[in-house]
């Protein structure tokens, strides 16, 4: 009987982590937001929830610190591009946990929307 | 939001039917194939929903309010329109709609809860029916304003056609003209379908929607709880994380603190003379220095993000939703007269001015890290913050800043590292600006009533008002005077 794990799906670890760089990236870009303090300010903590629970989603050991910062500046763009990555991978080969991340993304693009 | 859905099937339906209108406003740059691609899943998980609800109330055979139940009709032209589309050569495989992607998720995330939660058997229960009407109404109207959406996308899809017809006849376009043509034809049909449903029941239908009422003591166990588990987070485990979610959710603790006691003062729950002259303005510096503080903290995070503590997250994400349950309506900040019919303000306005005493406390376990030298942070973190402080606002190095701030090899292996004695500065003049304002809150504060959840109910049982003056926060002499 084998009972080595099977390797994680390296392809979907990696998106995971280009996942989480966007979150970070639109956290601290969240002053860059049209509207109000109070508005900028509730999208800053959702995007850091976001972000830890994208985190939570990477293999042990798995960080985001080498990763590269996207150019975009516009903390809506990267949230939409973050989907667009997660959309574009067959949710199976993500870690569990991942379709309620991709919930709680759309509903805050859904929020931030002008 | 929190890792789990906390909405409900209401909520997740009006998520829906925002996004549907969403789609009107940016008719021109719609993607007519992408939403037919997607538009059959859109109606099949709709169709999925509709079968788990309660059974529909019994509609009058005739009349003006009558009738048939759309959705097997819906659900069969759609199907038929699918089957034909997988024919032709337009639209074609390609990529899907992201929002009517997004509408499709949330009928399946609302089918879910449905399913979950229902009762076995048939309901006798009124405001049951009345709910399920309601979520009918809003299934209906959102596959009413998509499909209408969808029709101006092909609309549009079929002029850019016709606009290419060269002089003999021929259309370079895959599917031509008649495909598109078609397409507009059949989904007219549906528009008229779901369009006959939705003038007979919306928004009538929604007045009887099934709403929770806001209760008052969530917000002051939420609060509570919060407080616990920022300074448990930020004692034990003070990353750079933990210190950027806790000082930006005190930034929106304390913007929401406002918009509650500015309704209270305008309800006359607490002196309106008072808010104005004493505390408006001191609430507000309070809020704008946790704010740039946050900001800080998430340039230190964003070299080693980490997962922050779920329990910190968890509490975060609670007394933001117990705010927002509150102070906002629909997609803007209610009314103080909407704010004034959910809530007891003067119960909410005694617990949030336990928020104020509290928030300066935090401020100075904020202060106490940064200048504990046993506490390291990312050393990229460090470097990027000291070559930040060692150039000026034109960006020009400042003198005596041309030394490395980090050794290369902990740059490189992004090692924890502590503060070097330039970024140390800087942070104490920050967290020392933070205690002054929170201070200087926490005291024009002082004459508000003190309540808690534990009060609130002996005032329910003696229906005596009780209200104690409140506990000085943990003050440092010398630590008032903000540097910027």
């Amino acid at each position: 009987m084998n009972t080595t794990t099977p390797p994680a799906d390296t392809q979907g670890v990696l998106i995971m982590q280009l996942v989480a760089r966007s979150l970070v990236t639109a956290e601290v870009r969240a002053v860059d937001l049209p509207g109000t303090d109070a508005h900028q300010c509730d999208f800053a903590v959702c995007a850091a929830l976001l972000t830890s629970q994208a985190l939570q989603l990477l293999p042990p050991g798995v960080t985001v610190d080498d990763m590269t910062a996207p150019a975009e500046r516009d903390p809506v763009a990267l949230l939409r591009g973050a989907e667009q990555l997660l959309r574009g991978h067959p949710i199976q080969d993500l870690p569990p946990g991942t379709a309620t991340l991709l919930g709680d993304l759309s509903a805050l693009i859904g929020r931030s929307r002008p | 939001m929190t890792r789990r859905d906390h909405r409900s099937v209401g909520e997740v339906l009006l998520d829906a039917d925002h996004t549907a209108r969403d789609l009107l406003p940016d008719v021109g740059d719609l993607d007519a194939a992408a939403m037919l691609r997607t538009w059959p899943e859109v109606v099949q998980t709709a169709a999925t929903l509709w079968s788990l609800l309660p059974a529909a109330a019994r509609l009058p055979a005739t009349g003006p309010h009558s009738a048939p139940d759309p959705m097997p009709r819906v659900a069969a032209m759609t199907a038929a329109l699918h089957r034909g589309n997988r024919t032709r050569r337009w639209p074609g495989p390609g990529p899907t709609d992201p929002r009517l992607q997004s509408i499709a998720d949330s009928f399946t995330r609302a089918a879910e809860l449905i399913d979950r939660h229902h009762a076995p058997g048939p309901t006798r229960n009124a405001a049951v029916h009345a709910d399920a009407d309601a979520a009918r109404a809003r299934i209906v109207h959102t596959l009413y304003i998509t499909c209408h959406g969808m029709r101006l996308a092909v609309l549009a899809h079929t002029r850019a056609v016709e606009a290419t017809v060269t002089p003999w006849g021929r259309i370079p376009a895959p599917g031509g003209l008649s495909t598109p043509r078609s397409v507009l034809s059949r989904l007219d049909a549906v528009e008229r379908v779901t369009g006959a449903y939705v003038s007979r029941s919306f928004p009538a239908a929604l007045a009887r929607e099934h709403r929770h009422e806001p209760y008052g003591s969530r917000v002051a166990t939420a609060v509570a709880a919060w407080d616990v588990h920022a300074h448990r987070a930020i004692v034990a485990n003070p990353t750079a994380g933990h210190l950027r979610l806790v000082a930006r959710t005190q930034e929106l603790l304390l913007g929401h603190t406002a918009v509650l006691l500015s309704a209270a003062a305008q309800a006359g729950a607490i002196d309106a003379f008072q808010y104005a002259t004493r505390l408006d303005q001191p609430l507000d510096l309070a809020r704008a220095t946790w704010g740039a503080s946050g900001r800080s903290w998430a340039q230190f995070a964003s070299h080693a993000a980490r997962p922050d503590s779920p329990v910190l997250t968890q509490a975060a994400a609670e007394v933001r939703a117990a705010l927002r349950e509150i102070t906002i309506d629909g997609s803007t900040t209610a009314t103080p007269e909407v704010i004034a019919s959910r809530v007891n303000l003067s119960s909410v306005a005694g617990t949030l001015a336990t928020v104020l005493s509290s928030s300066t406390d935090l401020a100075h376990v904020v202060r106490d890290v940064v200048t504990d030298p046993a506490v390291t942070f990312p050393a990229r973190a460090v470097n990027a913050a000291a070559v930040a402080g060692s150039t000026n606002s034109r960006g020009d190095g400042v003198k005596g800043s041309e030394a490395a701030h980090v050794d290369v090899k902990d740059l490189t292996m992004n090692r924890p590292i502590p503060l070097t004695p330039a970024v140390r500065a800087l942070e104490v003049g920050r967290a020392d600006y933070l205690i002054a304002a929170n201070q200087t809150a926490a005291i024009a504060a002082s004459w508000l009533p003190t309540f808690t959840a534990a009060t609130e109910r002996r005032q329910k049982a003696t229906a005596t008002r009780r209200s104690r003056s409140p506990q000085p926060a943990r003050a440092r002499a010398g630590a008032a005077a903000p540097r910027r």
